[in-house]
């Protein structure tokens, strides 16, 4: 790539940060001009290897296309899930392919680079920068391969209301997006935990894989799960904040008083994370030399 | 002068284990580790004026990088204080940030992939510089570090001593009032080394910046630093100016004798013989009460002496004296 034009990208980059606001009446906030300026160094670098990054794009899109043919082919040979037909499994699967997404979006880095740069010791270069380093992780990179899940999980859940052809009520909806939130919110605690951890035993890639390989439970109605199961991934381990959840807020199916329970479940959840955080960063070795 | 960092009792323990090299160890080691406690810093004390250049010297693993990590805030100390700039690095790291920059020799503030200038520019919004400040700050740089053909090109395609004159660019575009500097000259040429020795001098003057170089390369300190902090085993074993450390710890004299004939000269067994040729003899005298030895003087008087020459060892030679033997 020219670097002229890359040079110039980032200078216009920066200048629209004014003008977004009319010609330079009002900044944007600094994480966020230093996010767009990262999100591009960012893609620039992958567009370096054209091969890898074309490959990363598609494979990233293959990969995620394969939950709603799966889906797909259980509804075809007559197999169902009990309360749920075919379109509004496609709405759970939707919703749970978007609150993923989304949450790789903002904080799988913290548990990915915190992973890689705690143990090789270039986490030292984000403490020695006038940001949080949670924020830097967090803005370090654009994850690409995450946009065709968001886009996908839109995708899928346009589709299946409009199958489904329910009017949406408008209580209902903000339940939906205040619980995809609280998904989202859970998720980014667990990987700020997963990063927090690196911190002390270096190495815990395999908390973070195993995490999210469990997280598949939040996937389909908990229901299917008996009541222990019901109860573990509603109050242990809220995977059912990931899609089951915010579906039965949308569906009015919602018992009013889990609302209050899994609000605080989820707060509970951030807040141990941050604290681990904030004293696992006074554990940090770095390596020699 | 103002004080620009106070250290005093400053401590770091590290936890480190370490096994057998066979296979069997390594399972062993999965049940059971040997730890030990390695005391990396044992309670140092230092002071810092503004606008000093110093010079923090010692062996491999005594201590200096995990010194330097403590004062940029990297690493929290096991115990002790310190002040830098008004700020306890550790506990006020993003206000602190704003006013030092730091160069890890091992470990680059760029981007691989990209050119340097993509990172200063992702620098610049990070610590709020204007954009003519920038753009003025940079040429200059560039400039003065000959950069010009060099810090558009890809980070992964440089050459280590052109990676670390970019990492020197990346570390003061904020103009800090306090610079750490941890083997800046590592993989440079002379003609490098020569530009960033007086690229160093000159932001020193121009701003009164404050300098902290920890290097293996002696022509460093001796360029730059009018003090040095010699670190060994946690402990410092001599904190003073440059030269009164040459006075302090030279023992002996280097003595090169060109003698206008072929000459064969008894050296007396106090003397260590360096070199020898039938016209010239080099060889080291000890000073007594720091005076020079008679015998040189008996030479001059009984020999048919050409031209004679009395020097100090080298820097290295006095440094690793220390390393090995401490100080006196």
């Amino acid at each position: 790539m020219d670097r002229s034009i890359l040079r110039n990208e980032l200078t216009c980059l920066e200048k629209s940060a004014y003008e977004i606001y009319g010609g330079g009446c009002v900044k944007l906030p600094k994480t966020l001009r230093v996010y767009l300026i990262s999100g591009k160094m960012d893609i620039a670098a992958w567009m370096e290897y054209r091969v890898n990054f074309l490959l990363y794009l598609i494979a990233g899109a293959v990969m995620r296309l394969l939950t709603p043919i799966v889906v797909y082919l259980i509804y075809y040979n007559g197999l169902t899930f009990p309360g749920w037909d075919f379109y509004q499994v496609f709405f759970l699967v939707g919703t749970f392919t978007f609150v993923r997404g989304f949450s790789s979006f903002i904080t799988s880095s913290v548990a990915w680079w915190s992973n890689e740069m705690i143990h090789n010791g270039t986490f030292d270069k984000l403490l020695i920068r006038p940001m949080s380093p949670m924020k830097q992780l967090i803005i370090r990179e654009t994850e690409l391969d995450e946009s065709s899940g968001l886009i996908l999980g839109i995708i899928l859940v346009i589709f299946s209301l409009y199958k489904m052809d329910v009017p949406i009520d408008a209580y209902n909806f903000a339940l939906y997006v205040w619980f995809m939130i609280l998904g989202i919110v859970f998720i980014s605690s667990f990987d700020i935990l997963s990063g927090a951890l690196n911190f002390i035993f270096v190495k815990t890639d395999s908390i973070k894989d195993l995490f999210w390989e469990s997280s598949m439970f939040g996937k389909y109605p908990l229901t299917i799960y008996g009541v222990i199961g019901h109860a573990i991934f509603t109050f242990a381990i809220p995977f059912g904040l990931l899609a089951f959840y915010p579906a039965e807020a949308f569906f009015g199916r919602m018992e009013s008083t889990l609302f209050v329970q899994l609000n605080l479940i989820t707060l509970a959840f951030l807040s141990v994370s941050l604290v681990m955080w904030k004293y696992a960063m006074t554990r940090y070795t770095s390596v020699g030399g | 002068m103002e004080t620009a960092i106070k250290v005093s009792g400053l401590a770091k323990e590290y936890k480190t284990y370490s096994r057998e090299e066979s296979f069997r160890a390594s399972i062993r080691s999965l049940f059971k580790r040997d730890f030990k406690i390695k005391h990396a810093l044992k309670g140092i004390d230092f002071e810092i004026k503004t606008g000093e250049v110093i010079g923090l010297i010692g062996p491999n693993g005594a201590g200096k990088s995990t010194a330097i990590k403590v004062l940029c805030g990297v690493l929290y100390p096991t115990s002790g204080e310190v002040k830098s700039l008004g700020y306890v690095p550790w506990k006020q790291r993003q206000e602190y940030a704003y006013n030092f920059g730091v160069v890890f020799g091992q470990k680059s503030q760029l981007a691989w992939d990209i050119p340097p200038n993509d990172t200063y520019h992702l620098l610049k919004v990070l610590y709020d510089i204007p954009e003519e400040t920038f753009k003025r700050r940079l040429a200059h740089m560039v400039k003065l570090l000959s950069l010009e053909d060099i810090y558009k090109r890809p980070t992964r395609g440089l050459s280590l001593g052109e990676r670390m004159k970019c990492e020197v660019v990346a570390a003061l575009l904020h103009k800090p009032k306090l610079v750490l500097l941890d083997e800046p000259t590592i993989g440079m040429d002379v003609v490098a080394k020569k530009q960033l020795h007086n690229f160093i001098k000159q932001i020193n003057k121009d701003y009164n910046t404050t300098f902290i170089i920890t290097t293996h390369d002696m022509q460093d300190i001796e360029k730059l630093c009018k003090r040095v902090i010699i670190i060994n085993t946690g402990d410092i074993v001599y904190d003073g100016p440059l030269a009164d450390l040459c006075k302090k710890y030279v023992t002996n004299k280097l003595i090169e004798v060109r003698f206008e004939e072929k000459t064969h000269v008894s050296l007396p067994k106090r003397c260590t013989l360096i070199d020898k040729t039938p016209y010239t003899i080099k060889f080291e005298v000890p000073l007594k009460n720091n005076k020079l030895d008679p015998f040189v003087a008996k030479l001059v008087g009984e020999y048919p002496v050409a031209d004679i020459t009395i020097s100090d060892p080298d820097i290295e030679e006095i440094i690793r004296d220390i390393y090995q033997h401490g100080t006196r």
